[in-house]
């Protein structure tokens, strides 16, 4: 298998669910997003999460974070039982999260600032970063002067730039068009490639889940399980060139067939 | 008619026969200026001077023919040479200061405190839904009917005054900034959590700069009502003041004193309220 060539890197962590669920009680109202689910990520593999809008992925990724705490089962990480957010990991959100006051160069050193490292070096590595996330020149910008998929390459360029071992990643490209979308999922790609920390990715675009991963879980609806786990056997580096390999349209067609039969019951199943 | 030379209107295309009528709009021949331009502003401001000019005209007239009693509104050019007298004289100097003090206490009291409860309440969703009600009745009532009851408790003097204003303030300021607080997008908190952020790091570098633009309206409402509620206090409690020196004027009828008085209170009020709002402006230009 090719991806048991991908070499793994020392620094990055891997994540373990044990029987992890879910129970919401809001209002009197009880709702069990996420049913049971167990599942190892290993170090330094992209995978990603593919599931049904409203299915928990993104209360799955609080739950690794540690934002939320589960209501069965826990999270290891290495080992070590998940009680809140680490600093070795790091969080990009769906919405635009950039602060608005602050230049580009500012939001991508704000992680590194409240961690009181020195203004000499956080100058450095936001520097970097914001070169390698392809936002030279635009450093002094504020966020209202850049585009939607400029914004998201601040906030990823911010959660990098902590160097995390792990990076949890919730729909980061959900609100862009889909050029700009497969475009940035390129230079993530690349990005990762070079750093091969373990990403946790949550998309419902089915072609960016396989571009972008080692291994891909499909959720069911809600109350969700781990329906599926794939492997996307595919050659790295992973170029655009990837479209036309014929193993990635049989991967789309095996996730199509998944995904649409939870896709059409998902308005039906709400609570109980 | 009908047969020679077409008349000189049918030159004018007519609209085609179809439901989309053409309809011919006159460009560009109004000469009033459009605004933004200098001219729209040159109008506006030249219209309201010359408005402000008349008004004045008017009572000036009617003063002076004996229309208005002199106990009522003396000459506006009377008061007008009036107020060198009354900003040069001993006693001005000491009001001006006795109504900033309070003024400023008042404000260095209600900002942070209505601040600081705005967030509390924000924080705290039940006792931002129990405390909710109250504030904003609060808003509605006026203060100034507490004040034979700080009298009481606190003599003839600048506390009372400093405590119903710092009190009326601080409505303004909590609530907005309980609206703000309660309308900051999550994700916010989320990053702030996902950062490792301590409370002081969330708080100062996160949720405050973020609630800015209804931080500072609240603020600059809580500035002027502050304003209003010192010179109005003045009037009732105080020995020294502006607001104290208009009532005191006005007791021993000199109405020429007293409108002199006036005049100067609403001059202060225009400066500090136009101050404030543009200081308002600016910091939400560069916050935002
Ligand atoms: N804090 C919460 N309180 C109550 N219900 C919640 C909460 N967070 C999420 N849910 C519910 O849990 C389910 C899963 O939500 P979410 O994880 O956001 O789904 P996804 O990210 O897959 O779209 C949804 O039905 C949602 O309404
Ligand atoms: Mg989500």
């Amino acid at each position: 298998m090719a991806t048991d060539q991908i070499p793994e890197a020392q620094t990055s962590l891997g994540v373990s669910l044990h029987g992890i669920g879910m129970v919401f009680e809001a209002g009197g109202k009880r709702t069990e997003a996420i049913r049971s689910v167990s599942a190892t990520m290993p170090p330094g593999r992209f995978v990603t999460v593919i599931g049904p809008s409203g299915c928990g992925k993104s209360t799955l990724l609080d739950l690794v974070f540690g934002l939320q705490m589960p209501t069965t089962g826990y999270v290891t990480i290495d080992g070590e039982p998940v009680t809140g957010p680490r600093r070795d990991m790091s969080m990009v959100f769906q919405e635009d999260s950039t602060l608005h006051w602050r230049t580009v160069q500012d939001n991508v050193a704000f992680g590194l600032e409240v961690a009181g490292v020195r203004k000499s070096e956080r100058r450095r590595r936001a520097e970097a970063m914001i070169k390698l996330v392809g936002l030279s020149g635009f450093e002094d910008y504020r966020p209202r002067q850049l585009s939607g998929g400029m914004k998201q390459r601040v906030a990823i360029a911010r959660s990098l730039v902590m160097e995390p071992r792990i990076l949890l990643m919730d729909e980061p490209f959900g609100a862009l068009d889909q050029q700009t979308r497969w475009r940035l999922g390129g230079e993530l790609t690349r990005i990762w490639e070079e750093t091969r920390n373990s990403v946790l990715f949550v998309t419902h675009d089915i072609h960016e889940a396989i571009r972008l991963s080692d291994v891909v879980w499909v959720m069911s609806e809600r109350p969700s399980v781990l329906k599926t786990e794939m492997i996307v056997d595919l050659p790295r580096p992973r170029t655009d060139e990837v479209l036309s390999d014929p193993r990635f349209t049989q991967y789309a067609a095996q996730l199509w067939e998944l995904l649409l039969p939870e896709i059409d019951t998902t308005s039906e199943a709400v609570s109980r | 008619m009908t047969s020679k030379a077409p008349p000189a209107k049918t030159q004018v295309p007519t609209a085609p026969p179809s439901s989309f009528t053409e309809v011919h709009i006159p460009r560009a021949r109004s000469r009033r200026p459009r605004p933004g331009t200098k001219a729209y502003r040159v109008a506006v401001h030249g219209t309201q001077l010359t408005l402000l000019a008349a008004l004045f005209g008017l009572i000036e007239l009617a003063a002076r023919t004996g229309h208005v009693s002199k106990f009522v509104l003396p000459a506006p050019s009377e008061i007008a040479r009036k107020l060198p007298h009354v900003v040069a004289s001993s006693q001005f100097g000491g009001d001006l200061r006795q109504s900033a003090i309070e003024l400023g206490l008042a404000c260095i009291i209600a900002l942070p405190i209505g601040v600081i409860v705005g967030l509390a309440l924000g924080r705290w969703s039940l006792a931002g839904r129990v405390l909710e009600p109250f504030l904003s009745t609060l808003y509605a009532v006026p203060l100034l009917v507490f004040y034979p009851i700080l009298l009481v408790m606190m003599g003839l003097g600048w506390t009372p005054i400093v405590v119903i204003s710092a009190a009326a303030a601080f409505v303004p300021v909590s609530m907005n900034t309980l609206t703000g607080a309660k309308t900051l997008s999550p994700t916010f908190r989320k990053l702030a959590r996902s950062l490792n952020c301590n409370r002081r790091q969330t708080y100062l570098k996160i949720l405050l700069p973020a609630m800015v633009p209804l931080l500072v309206p609240g603020i600059q409402i809580g500035l002027i009502v502050a304003l209003v509620y010192t010179i109005a206090m003045e009037f009732l409690v105080a020995v020294q003041g502006l607001g104290f020196r208009i009532s005191y004027s006005y007791t021993l009828f000199q109405m020429v004193a007293t409108w002199a008085g006036i005049v100067i209170v609403v001059i202060i009020s225009i400066v500090l309220s136009t101050a404030i709002t543009a200081t308002g402006r600016r910091v939400r230009q560069d916050l935002d």
